[in-house]
């Protein structure tokens, strides 16, 4: 089975004060290993709720999802956030890096949550950075990085730990057209390479790099 | 982790600095008064052991209070020289009148902290009775042994009267009272340990009256008793004959001594408790401040994989850090501020209360995280990651 994750009839919904606000109606998806799927749609569409809970970061209203045949729509946090450390690699639209460590100190952090320690954990980062270019700027903080390198240092720290899938959320939303499209072309180089992805994009040119185009509006897929 | 907290510290410099310095400040304060309690009760348990078999009576006026009647010595009690003289003759064949004077107190300068003897005490005794004031154990420079004469303008000082008075040298005259007197002898003894001499402004009887123009008052008779087993009969003799009088034998001086170290001890505890406490609430203050701060980081953290156990223990490690360094550079903080205000205490610290104190902050520090640490626990990575 090549199946990694699932979504079920998957709905979700926020409380905003008293008021009920759905963002997710009804979503049925299935990605398979080496699938690059890009999500898009317009704004409040539910791009960015399908992936939080695709991501292991929040539990569905309604609906199951199930990754590599597990039911994760009702573990608890303990376990979500065990599968986030080792399965998961997220790449955000503000990068998200950790601004009082430099681009390796970040990279092995996150192998070290995921279980990676000590010398390894180093060289696994260091090989990571050399991935992405960014081998002569191990030893720069965040704010010494262009957002191009800043994104390409959350990359490595996506992929260093081998993760069976990784999410990128508007990951060039921050970033020029010509770093934008760097950025999607390094996404699809590791895809080319095995590595499933799921991308959430408003930026048609950079979906293209995907295999596999996921139309969202009001809440549920439209086209796939 | 601790070099995520580590990090996080040391790219906040301004603000760990400002903190550690709080903490290292008032645990310094801690170190002091702790050290001042602690040398408190050394030199009264120095004091009590010299006057254990000196079979010495203190009578003196009647306390109005009873917070004045544990005062030791009575430097508040007035008594009249006639009475106090009529004293000495009814019991004359049960003491030794070599140790036994008149005394007049009179405080030059004020205790240097609650519940301790004035930093300068005037002490009038007979001319030739230094010894019954001064315990025989201490030693009197120049060798002296007596004044020249019942009102000769003499005196003597202890060591931290000495200091007092700028460490005059005996031969040198110096200004009691606006009468020039002559240093004729300076007591040996450690100003910390030595609690009822080292302030001590020693100067006959008669010199005393006439200087403070207390011509027909004393504050205190001193009977030393020539047998131990008949103080308390000695003394309640006393009692029946004067009744308007107090009278404090050896175990009455302990036993006050012992209640004004029990007070002081509370007031410097008081202090010591309300500085932990700011301590502390620095400490969550600027906790609460950091996580407010990192909630993004802390939230990516979560998303990335991190448990809620190892944010809290993040958070409480950065904060037993703080107070560790604190707690560490509070000592030099305080070894400085002693030799600036030169007590010596540094001397007299004990390793083992200073162990418990630095334990203390460290235990504090983590204790006042908690809050703040489970507030990060709780912080939502969705709600992180959109933070701005």
């Amino acid at each position: 089975m090549n199946e990694i994750i699932r979504a079920e009839g998957l709905k979700k919904t926020y409380k905003l004060d008293e008021v009920e606000v759905p963002a997710l109606w009804g979503v049925d998806l299935t990605v398979e290993h080496g699938d690059f799927s890009a999500i898009v749609g317009p704004s409040g569409c539910g791009k960015s709720t399908l992936l939080h809970l695709l991501g292991c970061l929040d539990r569905p209203t309604e609906g199951r999802v199930f990754f590599d045949g597990k039911d994760v729509s009702t573990m608890g946090d303990s376990a979500l956030t065990r599968i986030r450390s080792r399965n998961i690699g997220f790449i955000f639209q503000t990068f998200n890096l950790m601004p009082t460590l430099n681009a390796k100190e970040n990279v092995t952090l996150q192998l070290r949550l995921a279980g990676i320690k000590g010398a390894r954990a180093v060289k696994v980062a260091e090989e990571a950075l050399e991935k992405v270019e960014l081998g002569n700027r191990m030893k720069h903080l965040p704010k010494q990085l262009s957002g191009g390198e800043r994104q390409r240092v959350a990359i490595a720290r996506a992929i260093a730990k081998n993760p069976r899938l990784i999410l990128a959320d508007e990951p060039t939303g921050n970033l020029d057209s010509h770093q934008g499209v760097s950025i999607g072309k390094l996404l699809a180089d590791f895809n080319a390479e095995g590595q499933t992805i799921i991308m959430v994009t408003h930026n048609m040119e950079i979906a293209k790099n995907a295999r596999r185009i996921i139309t969202m509006r009001d809440g549920q897929i439209t086209e796939t | 982790m601790i070099d995520i907290a580590w990090k996080n510290m040391w790219t906040r410099k301004t603000r760990t600095i400002l903190t550690i310095l709080g903490i290292a400040v008032a645990l310094e304060l801690v170190i002091m008064m702790t050290t001042i309690v602690d040398f408190t009760e050394r030199s009264m348990q120095s004091e009590l052991a010299k006057y254990s078999g000196a079979g010495q009576i203190y009578v003196r006026s009647q306390a109005i209070s009873g917070i004045a009647g544990q005062e030791f010595p009575p430097v508040n009690s007035i008594l009249r020289e006639e009475e106090g003289r009529k004293i000495i003759e009814e019991v004359s064949g049960d003491i030794d009148t070599a140790l036994t004077t008149p005394l007049l107190f009179y405080q030059l300068a004020p205790p240097p902290y609650p519940s301790s003897p004035p930093e300068a005490l005037l002490v009038g005794v007979e001319a030739d009775k230094i010894y019954a004031y001064i315990n025989e154990e201490s030693v009197v420079k120049a060798g002296v042994i007596a004044f020249s004469d019942a009102s000769a303008r003499e005196v003597i000082l202890g060591p931290m009267a000495s200091r007092f008075f700028g460490n005059p040298e005996v031969g040198e005259d110096i200004e009691i009272v606006g009468e020039p007197l002559r240093v004729v002898g300076l007591v040996e003894g450690s100003e910390l340990e030595d609690r009822l001499t080292a302030n001590v402004v020693l100067i006959p009887i008669r010199t005393a009256q006439s200087i403070l123009g207390q011509s027909q008052s004393i504050s205190a008779v001193l009977l030393t008793s020539t047998r131990l087993d008949t103080i308390g009969s000695l003394a309640e003799n006393i009692r029946l004959n004067h009744p308007k009088v107090t009278v404090l034998t050896q175990e009455d001086i302990a036993e006050n001594l012992d209640t004004i170290l029990g007070q002081t001890r509370f007031f410097f505890n008081m202090i010591n408790y309300t500085v932990y406490i700011i301590a502390a609430v620095v400490i969550l203050i600027v906790m609460i401040m950091a996580v407010s701060e990192r909630t993004k980081e802390i939230g990516t953290l979560r998303a990335i994989g991190a448990s809620r156990w190892l944010v809290l223990r993040t958070i409480l490690l950065e904060a037993v850090l703080l107070g560790l360094i604190g707690s560490i550079l509070s000592i030099p903080i305080a070894f400085v501020i002693d030799v600036a205000i030169g007590y010596g205490l540094r001397e007299i610290v004990d390793p083992w209360s200073l162990t418990q104190t630095l334990i203390t902050v460290v235990v504090l520090s983590g204790l006042a995280a908690i809050i703040p640490a489970y507030r990060a626990t709780r912080i939502n990575p969705i709600e992180a990651l959109r933070y701005e």
